[in-house]
C-alpha cells in the first residue's frame, strides 16, 4: 500500500507527530471517556505515538477503586489495562486536580505520572495534535 | 511551543474557560469562537490579560455581534473565520475547549 502513496504523505501519516488525548470528564455519566478510550486504543493499533492526560474531573476515571457494575453500568475503566499492549505508556495526571478534589494517589491504572499544572501543561504542549474529550 | 486555544462554550456555564487559563502558556493565544463568545467581558479572561498583556485574545466578530456582545475594554481582537486559518497556521498546535 505504501508504494501507492507518495512518500510526503507517508511521513505526515508515521509515528513521529504526536497526538495527545486530554480528559476532562468523569467516567459514568456520559460516554465520553470510553470515546477517548476507544480513540487511544485505535491510534495504539496503528502505532501511532499517543499521550493520555487527566486533568479537572477526568482525574475521576483513573482513581481506584471504581465498582461501576454496582451502578449496572459496563465497566469500561478494565480496558484501561489494554493500554500496555498498545504500547501506551505516557500517562499524566494533574497534581492540582487531585488535590482540589482531595483524591490520593491511587490509581487503577499502572504507568500514571503525576505532574504539577505547569509541567502537565508543558507536557501536553509538546504534542502536535491535541484531542480533548 | 505556541498553541491556539480555542473556546467554543460560555464560561459562565462551566470551567472549561478557568481550565484553558490553567494550561496557558507564555507565546499561547486564545481565540473565542460560537458561544465562547459569552466570554468577552469574563473576569477570569480580563485578568488573565492583565497579569499577561502580551496574551492575544481573539473573538470571531460575526458570532459576537449575533450574541450582542461588546469587548468593553477592546483588548481583545476582532477577526473573521477565514483569518482563523491564517492565526492556526501561525501557533504550533491547538487545543479545543467546547
Amino acid at each position: 500500500m505504501s508504494e501507492a502513496i507518495p512518500n510526503n504523505i507517508t511521513d505526515n501519516m508515521t509515528s513521529n507527530r504526536t497526538v495527545a488525548i486530554l480528559n476532562t470528564e468523569a467516567p459514568f455519566s456520559s460516554a465520553t471517556g470510553k470515546e477517548s478510550l476507544d480513540t487511544a486504543l485505535i491510534f495504539g493499533s496503528y502505532e501511532q505515538a499517543i499521550s493520555l492526560f487527566f486533568i479537572g474531573d477526568g482525574v475521576f476515571q483513573v482513581i481506584g477503586d471504581q465498582n461501576a457494575t454496582e451502578i449496572e453500568i459496563k465497566d469500561y475503566l478494565k480496558t484501561f489495562s489494554a493500554l500496555g499492549f498498545y504500547d501506551i505508556e505516557n500517562i499524566y495526571v494533574c497534581r492540582e486536580s487531585l488535590t482540589e478534589r482531595n483524591l490520593p494517589e491511587n490509581f487503577h491504572i499502572s504507568n500514571i505520572q503525576v505532574l504539577s499544572n505547569k509541567d502537565f501543561s508543558q507536557r501536553l504542549h509538546q504534542h502536535n495534535v491535541i484531542f480533548r474529550f | 511551543m505556541a498553541m491556539l486555544h480555542i473556546i467554543r462554550s460560555s464560561g459562565y456555564n462551566n470551567n472549561v474557560l478557568a481550565q484553558c487559563l490553567n494550561m496557558l502558556l507564555p507565546n499561547d493565544s486564545i481565540l473565542l469562537m460560537d458561544d465562547g463568545c459569552y466570554n468577552v467581558n469574563h473576569k477570569l479572561l480580563l485578568k488573565a490579560q492583565l497579569a499577561a498583556p502580551e496574551l492575544k485574545i481573539y473573538f470571531i466578530e460575526q458570532h459576537a455581534t449575533a450574541r450582542a456582545q461588546k469587548n468593553t475594554a477592546q483588548t481583545f481582537s476582532p477577526t473573521t473565520l477565514t483569518d482563523v486559518v491564517t492565526l492556526l497556521f501561525q501557533h504550533d498546535n491547538s487545543i479545543t475547549w467546547s
